[in-house]
């Protein structure tokens, strides 16, 4: 069962490589294609070939096209300056497209219209809009002097789902932007590296993280990076390293103080020092209800066992049960919770959670066994998208149609300059192409999710059997275990601690507080004999 | 809402042996032998730490003596608590003091039929003692976004009521409710019914509804003394892991990644 929790353990980490870092999954044979090629030395002119300026393209906005009214003149550039300035970004997101819908990009001004376009679609949360203009002023850097703040708006983007094979890959992976301010220089640089280390260049990839300052919020992040790229390669003690820079970093925000504890509690589960995991893993905070949550759970769940906390294992796992984490798919849950059962000797209910695993999974099971194209099962769709990469994608698909429902509830001068109808071809496209990219990506990840649940299945036969021979086990004396604090299940009167009996309703206060009142029958058993 | 009983332990815990489980078993419904099923293979039960801790209570009252047909007193007043523990507390003093206003009753019945209502003395003052006793202690879901924690308590004890006419000893009890802002503040409403001698006429019934805020001192939230939120079987029960520093444990495993004590 050890094994089983050490693969258990290595697909976590793995998905703390392609997940925990905002890392690509593996596959991208785009990326892996450029590796043979040179690197770009820092400040050098490698532009990107007009083959790979065609790509970007296609990537990018569609170009909006020319409407029949005449040009606006430059005045109505200056009004949508004198709205954007007064926070009207409607009007200013207006006046900017009518500006450069009637004028070719050769007129005064084209490139501050895209920024100031952009901007304001930013801001009034039309982001992928936004991201599109802010990557046409960023990529053609026809007036370098706007470059800066194009990546300060398109810094603030990437913070939510975006559409990375534009910003990441096309924008600041293949482009040598030369002199930045060092807060673009360093947000840019950790992006850089980044991809870098995804690709496996690791070298490179120090290069451009070392180019960040030491004072700067991305230092702590490619700290971090480096030290998930140092536990994948088995170097624990640098990743360890690594991983507490990351935490101790003045500047290393939430997340990544997060991100580190997680990968430390890992470190330390995988070296069975469970207790100081269990600790590590209780500083560990994400978003309540979340799948991090979830996730994190389970983890919590697994050291408890190896504890031999059965009672705090089994009410984590209650825990999973509720309503808000009904999409996480976790089918080792009825595994631990059959395996608590077995080690507390109460066979017929661990029996009970092999049949509950069954009765759950059966159907999904079945279909992995009829080879029907796995996307369509439910179960493993919704499983595959919640993961990393994958959930970006869909987590960005999903706030394309947020974004493009928006469209329709700002009429006035949207209408009249065509723009909200450019929105919405622009959205119909970056709805088609994540689409695309989803169900080529899902097929590849449910198929993963199929062979877990493959695997779990095999385990659950493999407990079944254990099951059945332990109920039927002779037990001589000396093996009659100690009573322990956990076999007291009394509950006083009053004192500092209320006991809330759990009634079919669960309450999110009391998630993490949930204990298990469960005799343990292996005592009588043992002095029985 | 939430409610918490007193020890909902079964017959079973209790010791009381195999018959009287038995009689208990066919007296009660099916439920029984189903919850029994449930306890065989455990039950989860959410434990958590009491949010506030009670110790010096001063309250300050505003209520109304409503029974009374020829006047109504509206009462200022204000108490102390001493709280033993959660379900044990004692009321040392409780004092109120009422302002009567005529209903009118008096003045109709000696206008209508000439008739004047006897037993006349009206209520200056009380002072009261009483024992106080929480079993119900629970949460509420505020608009589904909020938990407030709320407890009832019963009070029982006695003390003196001073007349127009003189001091009349009173036994009084009643339940209250207490809905907790924080842990130094809280809302109270009490309903205490005092039974008061009458001599000759016999006893009168006195009740009293007040509403107040409490402030608590002497004891602070448990969430204050650093433990937040904490689940009990993280900070408490935790097979010594509160006591470990996990850096502790990554120095001895790592020597070499051992910083120079970073901010954890």
């Amino acid at each position: 069962m050890r094994s089983l929790v050490v693969l258990l353990e290595s697909g976590l980490i793995l998905l703390l490589l392609s997940g925990g870092a905002h890392a690509r999954p593996a596959g991208d044979t785009t990326r892996a294609a450029s590796d043979a090629t040179p690197a770009p030395e820092s400040g050098g002119a490698d532009q990107p070939g007009p083959k790979g300026q065609a790509a970007d393209r296609a990537l990018a906005a569609p170009a909006p096209t020319r409407p029949s009214r005449p040009a606006a003149p430059p005045e109505r550039f200056e009004s949508g300056l004198g709205d954007f300035y007064a926070g009207d970004f409607a009007g200013a997101a207006a006046a900017m497209y009518d500006y450069l819908s009637t004028n070719d990009d050769s007129v005064e001004s084209y490139e501050w219209a895209q920024y100031f376009l952009g901007t304001s679609l930013a801001r009034i949360g039309f982001r992928h809009a936004a991201a599109q203009y802010l990557f046409d002023v960023a990529k053609e850097r026809t007036r370098p002097e706007i470059l800066p703040d194009a990546l300060t708006e398109l810094e603030l983007l990437v913070a939510s789902p975006h559409d990375e094979s534009l910003i990441d890959d096309a924008l600041l992976t293949d482009t040598e932007f030369g002199y930045l301010p060092p807060d673009n220089g360093d947000f840019v640089s950790y992006h850089q590296g980044l991809q870098d280390l995804r690709a496996g260049r690791v070298e490179w990839a120090e290069r451009n993280f070392r180019r960040i300052r030491e004072d700067s919020p991305y230092r702590a992040r490619s700290l971090y990076a480096l030290g998930v790229q140092r536990l994948d390669r088995k170097s624990d003690t640098d990743a360890v390293s690594l991983f507490r820079r990351a935490l101790g970093h003045p500047l290393a925000d939430r997340d990544i103080r997060n991100q580190s504890r997680l990968a430390l509690a890992r470190v330390l589960y995988e070296t069975e020092e469970y207790k100081a995991a269990r600790r590590m893993y209780d500083e560990v905070e994400v978003p309540e209800l979340s799948t991090a949550e979830a996730s994190l759970y389970l983890e919590k769940a697994w050291t408890s066992y190896w504890l031999r906390d059965f009672r705090k294992t089994m009410g984590i796992l209650y825990a999973l049960e509720a309503p808000s984490y009904k999409s996480y798919f976790a089918p080792e849950l009825f595994l631990l919770r059959a395996l608590v059962y077995k080690n507390l000797c109460h066979y017929i209910p661990a029996k009970r959670e092999i049949r509950r695993f069954r009765l759950r999974f059966g159907k999904t099971l079945e279909n992995v066994r009829a080879r029907i194209d796995l996307r369509e099962d439910e179960v493993l769709r919704s499983a595959a998208l919640e993961r990393g990469g994958l959930k970006r994608l869909a987590d960005f698909r999903r706030s394309i149609a947020e974004e493009a429902d928006r469209i329709d509830t700002l009429g006035g001068e949207w209408v009249e300059t065509g723009l909200d109808e450019h929105l919405r071809e622009l959205y119909a496209l970056g709805g088609e192409r994540a689409d695309l990219e989803l169900e080529a990506q899902l097929a590849t990840e449910a198929r993963r999710v199929a062979e877990e649940l493959v695997e779990f299945e095999e385990q659950m036969y493999l407990l079944d059997y254990e099951i059945g021979l332990s109920i039927y086990r002779r037990l001589r004396k000396e093996e009659a275990r100690r009573p322990t604090d956990a076999d007291n299940l009394e509950i006083p009167a009053s004192g500092e601690r209320a006991y809330y009996a759990f009634v079919d309703e669960f309450w999110n206060d009391e998630l993490p507080r949930y204990d298990f009142f469960v005799e343990n029958r292996c005592f009588d058993e043992g002095v029985s004999d | 809402m939430k409610l918490l009983l007193p020890n909902p332990t079964p017959a079973r815990r209790l010791g009381l042996g195999p018959a009287l489980g038995l009689v208990l078993g066919l007296a009660l419904p099916g439920g029984a032998s189903a919850q029994d099923d449930e306890l065989d293979s455990g039950r989860v039960i959410a434990v958590e730490d009491r949010p506030y801790r009670m110790a010096h209570e001063f309250s300050a009252f505003a209520g109304i003596l409503p029974l009374d047909a020829v006047y109504t007193g509206y009462s200022l007043g204000g108490s102390y608590t001493l709280h033993f523990d959660e379900l044990w507390a004692w009321e040392a003093i409780d004092f109120h003091y009422s302002a009567n206003v005529d209903s009118g009753l008096d003045k109709t019945l000696a206008e209508r039929w000439s008739v004047a209502p006897t037993g006349t003395e009206r209520i200056q003052y009380l002072a009261t003692s009483h024992l106080i006793v929480s079993p119900l202690f629970g949460k509420l879901a505020l608009f589904n976004s909020a938990i407030l924690y709320a407890e009832t308590y019963l009070a029982v004890g006695g003390g003196i009521t001073h007349f127009d006419d003189g001091f009349r000893p009173a036994l009084s009890a009643g339940p209250g409710v207490r809905l907790y802002f924080g842990p130094r503040v809280s809302a109270r409403l009490d309903v205490r019914s005092a039974l008061v001698p009458d001599i000759p006429s016999g006893l009168e019934h006195v009740l009293r509804v007040t509403l107040g805020v409490s402030f608590n001192f002497g004891a602070v939230a448990r969430g204050a003394q650093g433990h937040p939120g904490e689940p009990p079987g993280q900070d408490g029960e935790d097979n010594g892991a509160e006591e470990l520093d996990p850096f502790q444990k990554l120095d001895e495993l790592y020597p070499a990644s051992a910083p120079a004590r970073e901010g954890s």
